[in-house]
């Protein structure tokens, strides 16, 4: 442990004790409208375009270059192009502001291959990056703007199911992608059974999805990682948007505290849909049944000097169903959520060191209470995270651009804890909390090597301690609190590489290294909000995995063009499923029901991006095998996992017809899923029981269909104060009966006194059409 | 309880369904043999008997001839109780007089009027078995070279404390009464199973389930709500469905079990209802060695009484 410390405190002081020949040049990159840091911003010489670097999450960036003029270019996807020359002969710290808006011709053409060639010149794989105005303009779903839906459309990311936000990456499981809502993790993100995500678009700034290669600063998920960025607030001048919706709506304000030096976010969505059926229901068996969901976001930050800056950001949001059957004295309450609370801290020691303190809170819980008279049940369970990361990020020179940084989490995991009483008597399962800390060490280096190679490698150590209260379920031994139970420690190599081949064109492999010491095992078609998460124990052994990717990265026509290959293999250990006489059901714990076994993904994921013109948009497609095998589930047999689909077709465009109207498409092709058909079906007790086939050995149809949606802006181009768009979308304009779930029933023929048993597929989403209205008002424009 | 929220949230959904018949990838294994055998001890219990049938593979269909050959002839079933082993005979409802079958429909809960194929069973007609509390049992049968086994036990018995009826929850109903159980439960796992009279005579499970375990009550003093026996697929009126009517005579039996017994009920009729877009997909924890089915103990204790507020 002593050793560990010291490394570690060397780690922190090691920016100090170089001395480099160089000068810095550093500072942050922002919208030049609303001060909005912009993250993943480039910032790159011309000349020589192995010199540049981008921005941090917080909109830092620092970049070391010997003395001398150059000419800088800094770039961001969807904002203009700006140039810098720059006599460098000192450190220096420089803002600089990007603009949207009209591009500027010259600046289009001059901008060439330097900026546009990102995605070929970065080591990182497997990596999109969504700035959510690109994320606003496709179709949606009864016209709610979802980025979890947007990710899907992407290669090697498949959706759940039909209408779902769910998504598998690359032949992983729901719970093997760690997503971040401004670096709390958020535990369900799902609205409406999975329907809906959690993010209200409006708060959102950046979303960024690694399916590859995954950086040592993220750790505790096998498969990828979305980490979404709240907006900070403008600080410049008050705005507000919102939008009217068929099943929601939506208003989001901001604005400055003291202009240039804090801002203030705050943005709420709620669906209607129920409210407004109320006075249907009255009188009627269901009265005061009512189910809605909504979100609340809300962000304050601070800049205290010209070196620190504080961000307080949260997220609260609750699913309500409330079932009333007011005749038989029946109801009950449903509510469910996160709640998530980041305080951060960003402190610049040296124009080449800059370092983020976060504390994090984050929270689901799901509730339920119903009863019957003086009968009352009740059931909860909960998830709580209380987590302290600190981050560097250390630039000591051209070649060099190192994170290092730590963190560590204590979980408290409440399972389905289940209490029903009547007047006179109580009963309770009686489920202790589980609890856990998980901590962290990493840290990685982007080494630019010479101008056709660069290496990013990384190494994460984790330590994962179960800890007490907790009694054995092997031993019956007692933990007290705090006492640790079990220990897991794991070492977590991550090599990336990248090999220009010319200015347009390179490879790229990776080599990654994850484990995972919390699970979520879910055996029907959703996550769904009483799905549990339990921490690895004495039974339960990390899930653990090891991701190799080979690319191939090619631009065409000026960048106007991005085209990449990729494969993947994945060995994955420890896998869970539940075992195969599982039974959902309040009164066990799930885990153990939990059969342990392994799993192997491979494929190759196909992706064509058009960038610019009137017409972007892109094609993915992506071929793949995902299998898993349990000893206890058949004897080990190789199966298709239920995350397997062999083809998986996105075409994504966006067409502007002219300034005013805009026409989105999204077309999706997927192999149906599988699924575990009834093999034979036998009488007992005077019922027909059905006896299953092999596990996953059916599929269901193919999956496709095509989303329309038509944008109507009517003064584009005014400066007005108060601005409002149109959108109507289609859902599945071709009416596609695409199935959602089968199932089974007996068929009797009076005729022939013959009684079949038929499956039957049943369809949730025909064409749905919808409408929004979405407006933005900003204090700043003209009357 | 769980699948119920999982319906009633997704009956909140706005969207209109629609479904359409679906033919998914079939299977041409050969049938399973389907055992239900029953050893039973205390006051009211029956002599043992072993169904034997054959699966349907799910494309067939099924008619009075198929069912009539779905009943295995021609079997040797054996049952030993630690003492003796003891064969059991074959009988046809068609070989009995009609007043056996009746009585012996009853028992198994079937409507024998209705009845429009021959239902056949290995009992042991005079009753050799030494059907005790606390023996354990084995079960052999051979078709032809086909051998299928199984064991079980009759648990100690938890009797019925007390029982009666009340008004029903909600707006009370005049003539209907809803049925309750007190038992005292003992500590440690112990598993329970009962049937109620359909109103038509028959001993029958409640679609809602016939099991519980004391997860919730263990060693406790407990009262239970008992919804009355249906056989499934009647039609039935969900705000009356589970209540007696009053004036009717009716029957109880409450049976104490053992966990492989339970194990198979509570994955049996958890299948029976569990589909649906957030089912989840559970294998049936049979508990014989060659056969689908169930080879059960049972500890009953029966009580009839008159549906009376």
């Amino acid at each position: 442990m002593y050793s560990k410390i010291t490394g570690f405190f060397f780690l922190i002081i090691l920016p100090f004790l170089g001395n480099s020949q160089t000068f810095t040049l550093s500072g942050y990159i922002k919208d030049a409208d609303t001060g909005e840091t912009l993250i993943g911003a480039n910032i790159f010489n011309v000349v020589n375009q192995s010199v540049g670097t981008s921005t941090n999450a917080y909109g830092f960036y620092s970049l070391s270059l010997t003395q001398g003029k150059y000419q800088l270019l800094i770039s961001y996807l969807g904002y203009n192009d700006q140039y810098i020359d720059l006599d460098l002969n000192a450190d220096q710290t420089l803002d600089i502001e990007l603009s949207q808006g009209v591009v500027i011709e010259e600046i289009t053409i001059s901008a060439k291959e330097a900026e546009k060639d990102q995605n070929v010149q970065s080591t990182q794989m497997g990596k999109v990056e969504l700035p959510m105005e690109n994320i606003k303009k496709l179709p949606a779903l009864l016209g709610e703007v979802d980025i979890l839906k947007t990710l899907q459309l992407l290669p090697g990311v498949l959706s759940s199911g039909e209408g779902g936000s769910g998504f598998y990456v690359r032949g992983g499981g729901p719970d093997q992608n760690l997503v971040l809502l401004d670096e709390a993790v958020v535990y369900n993100t799902g609205h409406l059974l999975g329907f809906f995500s959690v993010f209200n678009a409006d708060a959102i700034k950046n979303t960024t999805l690694i399916k590859g290669g995954m950086p040592a600063r993220y750790g505790g998920r096998l498969s990828s990682v979305v980490d979404v960025q709240m907006r900070d607030g403008n600080n410049r001048y008050y705005q507000a948007e919102g939008g009217i919706g068929i099943i929601s709506s939506r208003l989001t304000v901001q604005g400055p505290i003291q202009k240039e030096k804090s801002s203030f976010l705050v943005s709420g969505r709620r669906t209607y849909a129920l409210d407004l059926a109320q006075p249907f229901l009255e009188g009627g068996t269901f009265e005061g049944t009512n189910y809605y969901f909504y979100d609340f976001n809300t962000k304050i930050n601070f800049k205290l000097s010209k070196k620190d800056k504080i961000f307080l950001s949260g997220y609260f949001g609750r699913d309500v169903l409330n079932f009333r059957q007011p005749e038989r004295d029946f109801s009950f309450d449903l509510p469910y959520g996160n709640t998530t609370a980041t305080a951060r801290w960003n402190h610049l020691f040296t124009d080449k060191l800059f370092m983020n303190l976060s504390l994090i809170y984050n929270d689901y819980q799901f509730a339920f209470k119903g009863g019957q008279e003086d009968f009352v049940f009740q059931v909860k369970s909960a998830v709580e995270d209380i987590n302290l990361k600190l981050d560097f990020d250390y630039y000591p020179n051209p070649v060099h651009s190192v994170k290092y940084g730590v963190n560590t989490t204590y979980h408290k995991l409440t399972p389905n804890t289940a209490s029903a009483m009547t007047s006179e008597v109580e009963f309770s399962s009686d489920f202790e909390p589980k609890y856990a800390q998980e901590t962290g060490i990493y840290i990685q280096d982007d080494i630019k090597v010479n101008q056709q190679l660069s290496i990013n490698g990384g190494l994460r150590f984790s330590i994962f301690n179960q800890l007490g209260p907790y009694t054995s379920k092997v031993d019956g031994q007692k933990y007290g609190r705090f006492e640790t139970a079990q220990i897991y420690t794991g070492l977590e190599p991550r090599l990336s590489g990248k090999y220009t081949l010319t200015q347009d064109m390179s490879v790229k492999a990776a080599v990654t290294f994850t484990n995972q010491y919390v699970h979520l095992v879910t055996n029907s078609s959703s996550t769904l909000p009483t799905d549990i998460w339990v921490p690895s124990s004495e039974v339960i052994r990390p899930q653990s995995g090891i991701q190799y990717a080979l690319g191939w990265f090619k631009n065409f026509d000026d960048a106007m063009w991005e085209t990449s290959l990729e494969f993947y293999y994945k060995d994955l250990k420890n896998q869970i499923d539940y075992a195969d006489n599982y039974v959902n059901d309040f009164g066990v714990e799930v885990e153990d029901a939990f059969v342990f076994g392994k799993g192997r993904a491979y494929g190759t994921e196909f992706f064509l991006r058009k960038n610019r013109g009137k017409l972007s948009g892109w094609v993915g497609y992506t071929l793949a095998r995902t299998e898993r095998s349990f000893e206890d589930i058949e004897g080990g047999r190789w199966y298709p996992a239920v995350y397997d689909r062999m083809h998986d077709l996105s075409i994504v465009a966006n067409y502007e017809i002219n300034k005013k109207w805009e026409l989105g498409a999204a077309f999706i092709y997927g192999s149906g899923r599988w699924f575990t058909p009834y093999k034979s079906f036998y009488f007992l007790e005077g019922n027909i029981a059905p006896e299953f086939g092999p596990r996953n050995s059916a599929q269901l149809e193919d999956y496709h269909r095509l989303d329309l949606s038509l944008t109507y802006t009517p003064k584009a181009k005014d400066e007005k104060r108060y601005k409002s768009s149109w959108n109507l979308s289609f859902y599945n304009i071709y009416n596609r009966k695409n199935p959602y779930f089968i199932y089974y029933d007996a068929v009797s023929n009076r005729e022939t006194g013959t009684t079949k048993l038929e499956a039957f597929k049943v369809t949730i989403f025909p064409v749905i059409p919808s409408i929004s209205y979405n407006f933005k008002w900003n204090q700043n424009n003209k009357k | 309880m769980k699948r119920v929220i999982i319906f009633l949230s997704l009956s909140m959904i706005l969207f209109q369904g629609c479904q359409e018949s679906y033919i998914p990838e079939s299977y041409s294994d050969e049938p399973d043999y389907v055992v239900e055998g029953f050893v039973e001890a205390g006051e009211g219990s029956m002599p043992a008997y072993v169904l034997i049938s054959e699966s349907i593979p799910f494309l067939n269909e099924i008619s009075a001839d198929a069912l009539s050959n779905l009943y295995v002839k021609n079997a040797e079933v054996d049952i030993s109780d630690g003492d003796q082993t003891v064969r059991l005979t074959e009988l046809c409802l068609s070989d009995l007089p009609e007043q056996f079958q009746e009585e012996i429909g009853a028992q198994l809960g079937l409507n024998t009027d209705s009845l429009n194929f021959d239902y056949c069973l290995y009992l042991d007609v005079f009753d050799q078995l030494q059907r005790e509390i606390g023996r354990t049992y084995d079960l052999r049968i051979r078709v032809g070279d086909d051998e299928i086994t199984a064991n079980t036990s009759i648990p100690s018995l938890v009797p019925i404390d007390s029982i009666w009826f009340t008004e029903v929850p909600g707006t009370p109903i005049d003539s209907l009464a809803q049925l309750w159980l007190n038992i005292q439960d003992p500590i440690g796992p112990n598993y329970y199973r009962y049937f109620t009279d359909d109103g038509m005579g028959r001993l029958t499970t409640s679609p809602f389930g016939s099991i519980t375990d004391d997860v919730f009550f263990d060693g406790q003093d407990f009262d239970f709500p008992l919804s009355k026996g249906a056989i499934r697929g009647t039609e039935a009126d969900p705000s009356t469905f589970g209540f007696f009517k009053v004036g009717d005579s009716t029957t109880v039996k409450f049976c104490t079990i053992d966990a492989a017994h339970y194990e198979f009920w509570y994955t049996y009729e958890f299948n029976l209802n569990n589909q649906g877009p957030f089912a989840s997909y559970t294998r049936v924890s049979h508990n014989l060695e060659g056969a689908l089915g169930i080879f059960g103990g049972l500890a009953v204790d029966v009580k009839k009484l008159v549906v009376e507020k």
